[in-house]
């Protein structure tokens, strides 16, 4: 296989991983959730692209090695974009406003609406609706988080 | 996705402690209503897009939406009486931490 032609797939694997990373996995996985075959994707593709660049045919053309170290340069840099978003974000969460968070507090009368466009709210719900004489876990969804 | 199907995991669970699951979501009405469906989602999800139920709870986690922009929750999970009165919570400094479904199941039987 030629220089190029390793290059250019290795660039391809590694610059899918940031790609199909945005795209599916951390909305459906989770942000940093199980990224080693997301890191083991983007070695394979420094490693095809580093073959490209570093371990030419025999008479490959001085064209051909520059575009193999462009690719395994891309490679690395799509490599150092993933490990920034994924071990550079932050694990800290802000304090809640515990004055708000106190035990024994009410459920609140605030206005929401259900997937049937059906405003409500948790008082309501609690009162008179579906969650009457039950016992509540309220939990927050954060989408791909 | 995950959080989703694993609360609908132990809903039965919750269910006969005598509780309810409910999720409040930044999402729209039709949003949600993709999502149930989508995932076969049996527990309440509540649309809160203006965060007004997360301050009223004062867990708004202020720039925290990276894909869509803005806040979103800090991940919480509240417990509730069947009076209606906060009973216990759920709070992580981290949110790779999550509550495990047994645990969940648990504080909900030790309400009242």
């Amino acid at each position: 296989m030629k220089a190029t032609a390793r290059g250019l797939i290795g660039v391809a694997i590694a610059a899918a991983v940031p790609l199909l990373y945005f795209r599916w996995w951390a909305k459906e996985v989770g942000i940093g959730e199980s990224t080693w075959p997301c890191w083991a994707t983007i070695a394979a593709g420094i490693a095809i692209a580093g073959w490209g660049a570093l371990r030419p045919p025999v008479g490959t053309r001085r064209g051909d090695r520059v575009v193999a170290a462009i690719c395994l340069a891309l490679s690395v840099g799509f490599g150092g974009l993933f490990g920034w978003y994924t071990l550079g974000i932050s694990y800290e969460l802000p304090a809640p406003a515990w004055s708000e968070l106190r035990l024994g507090r009410r459920l609140p009368g605030v206005k929401v609406r259900t997937p049937d466009d059906r405003e409500t709210s948790l008082l309501a719900e609690s009162r008179t609706g579906s969650l009457k004489g039950r016992k509540l876990l309220l939990t927050f969804f954060r989408g791909h988080w | 996705m995950r959080e989703l199907r694993g609360l609908q995991l132990v809903l039965d669970g919750v269910r006969a402690a005598g509780g309810e699951i409910v999720v409040v979501s930044k999402d729209s009405p039709a949003e949600l209503a993709e999502l149930a469906q989508e995932h076969e989602l049996a527990f309440l999800l509540l649309s809160d897009p203006d965060l007004a139920l997360v301050d009223a709870f004062g867990l708004r986690h202020a720039g925290a939406d990276v894909f869509r922009g803005g806040d979103l929750a800090r991940p919480a999970v509240l417990f509730f009486d069947s009076s209606g009165e906060l009973s216990d919570f759920f709070l992580t400094d981290n949110w790779r931490q999550r509550l495990r479904g047994e645990d969940a199941i648990a504080r909900v039987r030790a309400m009242r």
